[in-house]
């Protein structure tokens, strides 16, 4: 009996998102008929296109009414007119008006205008909001978003015991030994092959992308260096950390030439111990994750040119792969991947909220296995190359890159691959990492950003992709990149732009949390702990699986209205207009833009963050429960903390819907 | 005894070929990996599609303007300098490629219109120069700030 009434509170937000959904879709047309078209007159709503954005940029429609939008089209290029769900594009020349209409909008909400003709480099984020009135959805959401939080403040006051919305986390599966794909699985893994295998492909891609980024299509979403890797990549890395931790890290060819070089081979164990490198010691004070967020945080100041010019793109992977090498070459192991790369920060910090894990089969075996070649090396594999303090007792999944170098290694076989519920190592790891203030900006950074960029990118503010893209219409290859010369006043407003990128995820919301996380602390009543050095960075790992689902939202977003151009890019990675490639020749990927399910991407967002907030707070009690030792003072600190936590998602679902 | 090293000896020189297969192998396939994913990639943008056509591809101004390819008899240009050179009398091929936004490739003087030519977009254009002399191309849409500046010449000889 009571097993089943915690069964019934683990799902039951998940049910109220269902019906409150449902609720919205059917009350509301039965609560409000549809004007039929005769008895309402028809309005015109005037709306002018340019290079980027749509004025005005939210237009407010009541339901049933009849609109005729009169688009005054650019006075430099053509542009296209789509609405979410509307089964139309319309071209709208430059110089001219057309009037797209009349029609009806039936379903209460929030659409979006898009532009479906390319017309520069920010094309794919020109956007504009129709509101239609009254906007159910919008309270429906907020609604859902304190009701998740509610539910799982009063799921986590009953007290579960290391468990995650319903899950116990002592509950693994040994990937490598289930039965059927487990003894492949492992096979897989232990072959020495494994690892170029699964890394060439990526370095073709990769010459592709340097190739396209200096010398192809100028425009970012014709470019296979943009259209591929900043829509397609950026979402399969945010699923391959949920479902498959830093899969990516495996499979990435930067680091790779170097190890290659330092090791004197691609494929087997060499002999001779000592590398082909300097092999110099890395200053401990650098050995954290401040290097990795801050670059990361400089990549977003100027992400607007990043992700839509291809020379940009090029840059930084010519930059990230020259580093790579020399690293390599200097330090031997994987500094570069420690230390520099920016993807690092974000793929380290949200793999503890993965399900998936390297871990030891059974720790006892490696501590008293004195040899120790997962640390060592030995005739089968080499040294951990991501010097993780030691592979066999692994709980953290930060600095584990997946090289699988430990499972080839262990002589025990004791090295293998854990399947579990997310946020299983969170909690111990949370109250270990005291003052680790590198690993609470990390998730500072990335939760703040994955919101702002869902507000910038898909958001109907030009006005602020403007100020990021300093004001430049053109797209930049190797040939023109002297056009990226922003005036002073664009300069200025792109120093706005920083300073709220900036400022916001380093300052201003840290400071929110700090404020929260000393009121939790005085909620719980621990006296004997200190805000700033016991509480406030275990607290900040919640933030762990809350960033992963907002990020998860927000790419998934990116590639649902967008991914015919990642897809027609490998029949035409330049985008010079080939039908089929020398490289892969397939023909009829090209595919024109068209949006998937546009008019429900609010519905299919919404319940990604939701679960994200739930995981945050039950993530919270867990970290405060370890923390305080009593699970009290630790509900009572959770539930401050939630508010900020749903207070986060309502800010969301305003974006998305409101 | 010594039966038994050289014994040891093929038996470590078999054991150890395969590895070094594998080494090389893998090197191999890198290399590949590694030039020959570049070099069609490069060679695409310089030649054209055809022999005997003329390949434009239509940029904005700014981002390099419109560049040429054409067989020997046509010069090839970059930017706004050159020209397009057809023989009076002999049937022309351009081929027009939509780059970064949407173009069109008009000759008032010949009464040749492309209509507007999206991104990604290719049109093939077949005409009989009939009279000698030197025209200007334009493009039809306004595709940049620039675009007024976007006036290319067509000369053709007798």
């Amino acid at each position: 009996m009571k097993k089943n009434k915690k069964v019934v509170l683990a799902t039951l937000p998940l049910a109220i998102i269902i019906i409150l959904f449902v609720f919205t879709q059917f009350s509301v047309i039965s609560i409000f008929p549809s004007v039929s078209a005769q008895d309402s007159e028809v309005r015109v709503i005037d709306v002018r296109a340019f290079q980027f954005g749509w004025e005005p940029e939210i237009i407010h429609i009541d339901t049933g009414e009849q609109v005729i939008f009169r688009i005054e089209g650019d006075k430099v290029v053509a542009h296209g007119f789509y609405i979410d769900g509307k089964d139309f594009y319309v071209y709208i020349p430059p110089l001219e008006t057309v009037d797209v209409g009349p029609m009806v909008f039936d379903t209460p909400g929030k659409l979006k205008i898009r532009c479906s003709e390319t017309c520069g480099p920010l094309h794919p984020f020109m956007v504009a909001d129709i509101i239609i009135e009254p906007n159910f959805p919008y309270y429906t959401f907020l609604l859902s978003a304190l009701a998740v939080g509610a539910v799982t403040v009063v799921y986590v006051q009953r007290g579960p015991k290391n468990k995650m919305l319903g899950v116990s986390l002592d509950k693994e599966v040994d990937l490598l030994r289930v039965r059927g794909i487990g003894p492949i699985l492992k096979k897989a893994l232990q072959w020495r092959g494994i690892h170029f295998a699964l890394i060439w492909p990526n370095v073709v891609i990769f010459m592709i992308v340097l190739a396209s980024g200096f010398f192809g299509n100028p425009t970012g979403n014709l470019n296979f260096s943009v259209g591929v890797v900043w829509i397609l990549w950026l979402t399969a890395v945010e699923y391959m950390i949920l479902f498959a931790g830093r899969t990516w890290c495996t499979l990435c060819p930067l680091p790779a030439f170097g190890e290659w070089i330092a090791r004197r081979r691609i494929y087997g164990v060499h002999k001779l111990r000592k590398p082909f490198s300097l092999d110099k010691k890395f200053p401990k004070s650098l050995n954290n994750m401040w290097g990795s967020a801050l670059g990361f945080l400089g990549i977003s100041l100027v992400v607007p040119w990043l992700v839509t010019r291809p020379w940009v793109s090029g840059l930084l992977f010519l930059a990230l792969i020259i580093l790579g090498v020399v690293f390599t070459l200097v330090y031997t192991r994987r500094y570069f991947c420690r230390v520099i790369c920016p993807a690092n920060s974000y793929i380290g910090y949200h793999a503890n909220a993965s399900f998936y894990a390297v871990r030891s089969v059974d720790k006892s075996t490696c501590d008293k296995h004195i040899e120790k070649e997962c640390m060592r090396g030995g005739p089968k594999g080499y040294a951990c190359p991501w010097v993780t303090p030691y592979p066999g007792g692994l709980t953290e999944s930060t600095w584990c890159g997946q090289c699988y170098e430990c499972v080839k290694s262990c002589p025990l076989d004791n090295m293998s691959v854990k399947y579990r519920m997310i946020g299983k190592d969170i909690a111990n790891m949370a109250v270990l990492a005291k003052r680790r203030f590198g690993m609470a900006w990390v998730g500072f950074i990335r939760f703040n950003l994955g919101i702002f960029y869902e507000l910038v990118f898909f958001g109907s503010f030009w006005a602020l992709k403007d100020w990021g893209n300093m004001g430049i219409i053109f797209g930049v290859n190797l040939f023109n990149f002297g056009v990226l010369s922003p005036t002073t006043s664009a300069f200025q407003m792109w120093l706005v732009w920083a300073v709220i990128v900036a400022g916001v995820s380093l300052v201003a919301y840290p400071a929110v949390f700090f404020v929260f996380t000393s009121l939790a602390k005085m909620a719980a009543g621990a006296k004997n702990l200190s805000t700033k050095n016991d509480v406030f960075v275990p607290f900040s790992y919640a933030l762990a699986p809350y960033g992963l689902f907002i990020w998860l939202a927000f790419t998934l977003n990116l590639i649902l209205v967008n991914w015919a151009y990642p897809l027609s890019r490998f029949s035409d990675p330049m985008g010079w207009g080939w039908e089929s490639s020398p490289i892969i020749p397939v023909e009829g990927l090209k595919a024109s833009w068209n949006p998937l399910a546009p008019e429900l991407l609010p519905y299919i967002l919404m319940p990604i963050v939701l679960i994200g907030l739930a995981l945050a707070i039950n993530s919270t009690y867990n970290i405060a429960v370890k923390l305080f030792g009593d699970q009290r003072m630790a509900f009572r600190s959770t539930a401050v903390m939630a508010i900020l936590h749903t207070g986060m998602a309502l800010f969301f679902a305003w974006i998305i819907i409101g | 005894m010594n039966k038994m090293a050289m014994k040891n000896n093929l038996k470590n020189l078999i054991n150890k070929v395969p590895e070094n297969l594998w080494e090389l192998a893998s090197l191999v396939l890198l290399l590949v990996g590694v030039g020959f994913v570049f070099v069609p990639l490069m060679d695409g943008i310089f030649t054209p599609a055809e022999a005997d056509m003329i390949t434009i591809h239509l940029y904005q101004h700014e981002s390099g303007g419109w560049s040429f390819e054409a067989p020997p008899l046509g010069q090839s240009m970059e930017h706004d300098e050159g020209s397009i050179i057809l023989k009076k009398g002999e049937l022309a091929k351009i081929f027009l490629i939509g780059g970064d936004v949407v173009h069109s490739f008009v000759i008032p003087e010949l009464n040749i219109n492309s209509g507007p030519i999206s991104p990604g977009k290719t049109k093939i254009i077949e005409f009989t120069p009939d009279e000698s002399g030197t025209f200007s191309i334009y493009c039809g849409v306004v595709c940049s700030p620039e675009h007024h500046f976007l006036v290319y010449k067509l000369v053709v000889m007798e």
